[in-house]
């Protein structure tokens, strides 16, 4: 399965639509430090007013942490739609492009076939976190400097102690890698059925966004619905901010995701070992 | 007869009110500043706060600053009430006596004191003093605006000076609530309220002093 | 012999309708096997499921004497294929695509190999260009390339002409005839063009509908005897008259095509013979009309009509 990995990585990375993400991600960040580290002030001055009318909160508050945790709120949910943009094109695209039939004239396994092109999807996804954590985190604490990690939830505000916030940025960006696979999984499934990447990425990125919405609406009966929604699950990596972390329930929702992940990539197998190859 | 006999004793507890405040008041100035090292525990409901090491620095007459090293704090506007002088000094008050009390197994003696300022944001002070060591175990503060704010203060090896061992500060907190909207949750399942919350809806700031640096001076710039 | 693929009774139904019904047939070591039908007759299905792309619904399919679903990778290392269009990936150069397929067929030819099979192709001064900025006959040639990086025993061909030009389609000709006799190796090619098949094959087979309708020889099946002669005289009752008391009659037809018009089925050396004694008995030829009965038959299924009753041995 190696060399068909190796294939796969360097077809990915020979397109330049992998770019856009890497690029998309940067600007984005860029835009994100600029803005705070110009008004950053008044932007967490208004987020905090609700507490600053009783309290005084003294100290470097815009650090680097604070910033990598608006960074990540801001935009993981939307790295999922990065992530479509070529897990959804794995098979699909090649569809498209009538080379999956070329592929699968070869003496090579369908399902090991599959796998090194989902492994490929989830070096792309992987190194897109890297990247993301790159920036987010080192730059941030580069530019902003280290301090207390203030989170403002809508009950309660935590604040973590400088020294007791890394460790804290690994489990997440681990746990984020986690929901990330998970949606690479589902795009990566939808695009065995389809002939071209357009209808996976979309799809992904609609089920996404459908599943956010519902998530975040305050309306009882989408709250009954939210344990049934793995993107409830993959705000998981907020968890590990939480003082004390709560083990159990951040390690349910990502066994709840890596069922997801397990579920997609088995399905995604059975159906392409049956496939017919009419493209 | 009547009259006096009515009016005597009241004048009697204010005369022994005056100077048993001016006994504490005495005492306080010994300390023209001090930079204090401790460490903090925040306790307010809402709240999640590791305890922190802190650095504490006074000015007669009232500049009081708690400094987290690097850190961030939450302190109750205006300042925590962490030390007495804050309280007293540079104001006047009309003190009147009110009785003694049992209070944490101590025999303490209660002064009301009424401010003169008739603006005054703080409309009443109560205090707990110990008659023998004039040295304040308990206020609490009636404002216009904030409430009604607490200090509990414990003593130790700075009793001479007046200083605490340990100062808690016990305060009102509003419900605290941020518009959903402004980020999305992840739910553990779990009702509980955190284990600090307290039931009381009161916030709690305790200071526990280790070392007092007296008298050494203080540069302007830490009050700003 | 064995043969080099074998398929028996496949089967295969899109949604209700039956892509393949019943199809059999054997190609032999050093064949070029011509298979030919109709646009949408189950050709490409065919080649197809003798790739493992699509699942036969019923049938057997072996290669090289090895079952396909049983032996799938050791079957396919012996193939190379272009099937409809010589897809590629477009956004990497041509030399990349090479290597790559050659990389998954388990082999890794030096850069000097994979160069002198671009020449091959004509392709190697083009070898670092992204293959999005080729032809359609360069992509076409590389599409080859592809499918023979790997020294293949069996090479299929799905319509390798379509859209090229008149020199493409020779160069094509020239390469099934150079694979098979340079090479050894067997060649299945399909098309939907008879005269592009009966060029190159060796044997062929027509489907229509998914069924086979002839299977054979190429030379057998342009046996010379089976030309079918249209001939329009000037007095067609004298003529059969005349005819009838020659050995002719055994050529002659029954149905009667036109009003003036005698049907023979004959050899085609045999038609001056023919010619010359009727205008010598007087009778006025007016034209000659040969076809060859095979192609005469595959148009009609061409163009819709069946015929079915008119080519038979």
């Amino acid at each position: 399965m190696w060399p068909i990995l190796r294939i796969e990585l360097f077809k990915i990375f020979s397109r330049p639509r992998t770019y856009i993400s890497f690029v998309a991600i940067t600007v984005i960040v860029a835009l994100i430090q600029l803005a705070l580290y110009v008004d950053g002030k008044n932007y967490i001055q208004f987020g905090m007013q609700s507490l600053t009318q009783g309290f005084d909160i003294e100290g470097n508050v815009l650090n680097g942490y604070l910033v990598c945790f608006i960074i990540l709120q801001t935009l993981l949910i939307h790295v999922p739609l990065l992530i479509a943009l070529v897990a959804g094109d794995a098979i699909a695209g090649e569809a498209n492009m009538g080379t999956l039939r070329i592929l699968l004239t070869r003496p090579v396994g369908r399902v090991e076939l599959l796998l090194a092109k989902f492994a490929a999807s989830l070096v792309y996804t992987l190194l897109l976190l890297v990247w993301m954590a790159l920036l987010a985190l080192f730059l941030s604490l580069f530019i902003f400097g280290k301090g207390d990690l203030m989170i403002l939830k809508s009950e309660e505000v935590v604040v973590l102690a400088q020294n007791d916030v890394f460790w804290r940025y690994g489990w997440a960006f681990l746990f984020a890698s986690l929901s990330m696979v998970m949606v690479a999984a589902l795009a990566f499934l939808l695009s065995i059925f389809a002939d071209n990447s357009i209808g996976p990425i979309i799809t992904t990125m609609s089920i996404v966004i459908l599943f956010t919405i519902l998530t975040t609406l305050d309306i009882p009966f989408f709250q009954l619905l939210r344990p049934w929604l793995f993107t409830t699950h993959m705000l998981g990596w907020k968890a590990f901010f939480d003082d004390p972390i709560p083990w159990q329930a951040v390690s349910q929702s990502a066994a709840i995701l890596l069922l997801h992940i397990l579920f997609f990539a088995i399905l995604g197998a059975w159906v392409f070992k049956r496939k017919d190859i009419l493209s | 007869m009547l009259f006096l006999m009515g009016i005597g004793p009241v004048a009697a507890w204010s005369q022994d009110a005056d100077k048993l405040l001016q006994q504490v008041k005495n005492k306080l100035a010994l300390v023209k500043d001090y930079v204090a090292e401790g460490s903090m525990k925040t306790d307010i409901p809402f709240v999640k706060m590791a305890d922190a090491n802190v650095v504490v620095y006074f000015r007669q007459p009232d500049q009081f600053r708690v400094q987290r090293a690097n850190g961030i704090s939450i302190l109750p506007k205006g300042g925590v009430q962490g030390s007495l002088h804050t309280i007293l000094s540079n104001k006047s008050f009309t003190p009147v006596a009110a009785g003694n009390t049992n209070m944490d197994g101590k025999y303490l003696a209660v002064i009301k004191l009424l401010p003169v300022d008739e603006k005054s944001e703080i409309v009443l002070i109560t205090l707990y003093v110990d008659e023998k060591t004039a040295l304040v175990w308990h206020t609490s503060s009636t404002t216009r605006n904030n409430g009604t704010y607490e200090t509990k203060l414990q003593y130790g090896k700075y009793a001479s000076m007046g200083l605490p061992d340990q100062v808690q500060f016990i305060f009102n907190t509003t419900e605290f609530k941020l518009p959903k909207a402004m980020s999305v949750e992840y739910e553990t399942g779990k009702t509980a309220k955190p284990a600090t919350a307290a039931k009381d809806n009161k916030g709690r700031i305790t200071i526990s002093y280790k070392r007092y640096t007296v008298n050494k001076g203080i540069p302007n710039d830490i009050f700003k | 012999m064995q043969p080099v693929v074998s398929l028996r009774g496949l089967e295969k139904s899109f949604n209700g309708f039956k892509a393949v019904d019943g199809l059999g047939f054997d190609v032999y070591p050093g064949d070029i096997y011509g298979f030919l039908g109709q646009n949408g007759a189950g050709k490409s299905t065919t080649l197809r499921i003798l790739l493992s792309l699509i699942r036969p619904d019923a049938g057997a399919v072996s290669l090289f004497g090895m079952n396909l679903l049983q032996h799938r990778k050791e079957c396919l290392q012996k193939v190379g294929a272009v099937i409809e269009k010589p897809d590629v990936y477009t956004y990497l150069s041509a030399y990349d695509n090479l290597a790559i397929f050659a990389r998954l067929n388990g082999i890794r030819p030096r850069r000097q190999q994979l160069m002198e099979q671009l020449d091959t192709v004509g392709l190697a001064d083009r070898a670092a260009s992204k293959v999005k900025t080729f032809s359609q006959g360069m992509k076409q040639r590389l599409g080859i390339a592809v499918a023979l990086v790997h020294n293949p025993a069996l090479v299929v061909l799905d319509e390798p002409t379509n859209g090229l030009d008149p020199q493409g389609i020779a160069d094509i000709r020239n390469l099934v005839l150079h694979l098979c006799r340079e090479q050894g190796k067997t060649v299945l090619v399909s098309s939907h063009l008879l005269a592009e098949i009966e060029q190159v094959a060796t044997r062929m087979i027509i489907i229509d509908k998914g069924k086979m309708l002839v299977e054979g020889k190429v030379s057998d099946l342009f046996d010379p005897a089976q030309s079918r002669v249209l001939i329009t005289v000037s007095d067609p009752v004298r003529a059969r008259q005349f005819i009838s008391h020659q050995p002719w009659q055994a050529y002659l037809k029954t149905d009667q095509p036109g009003d003036n018009q005698l049907l023979f089925r004959m050899p085609k050396e045999q038609i001056p013979v023919l010619n010359r004694e009727l205008v010598m008995a007087g009778i006025d030829v007016h034209a000659i009309d040969t076809t060859h009965s095979l192609e005469a038959y595959f148009l009609s299924i061409t163009t819709g009509k069946q015929h079915v009753a008119d080519f038979t041995h």
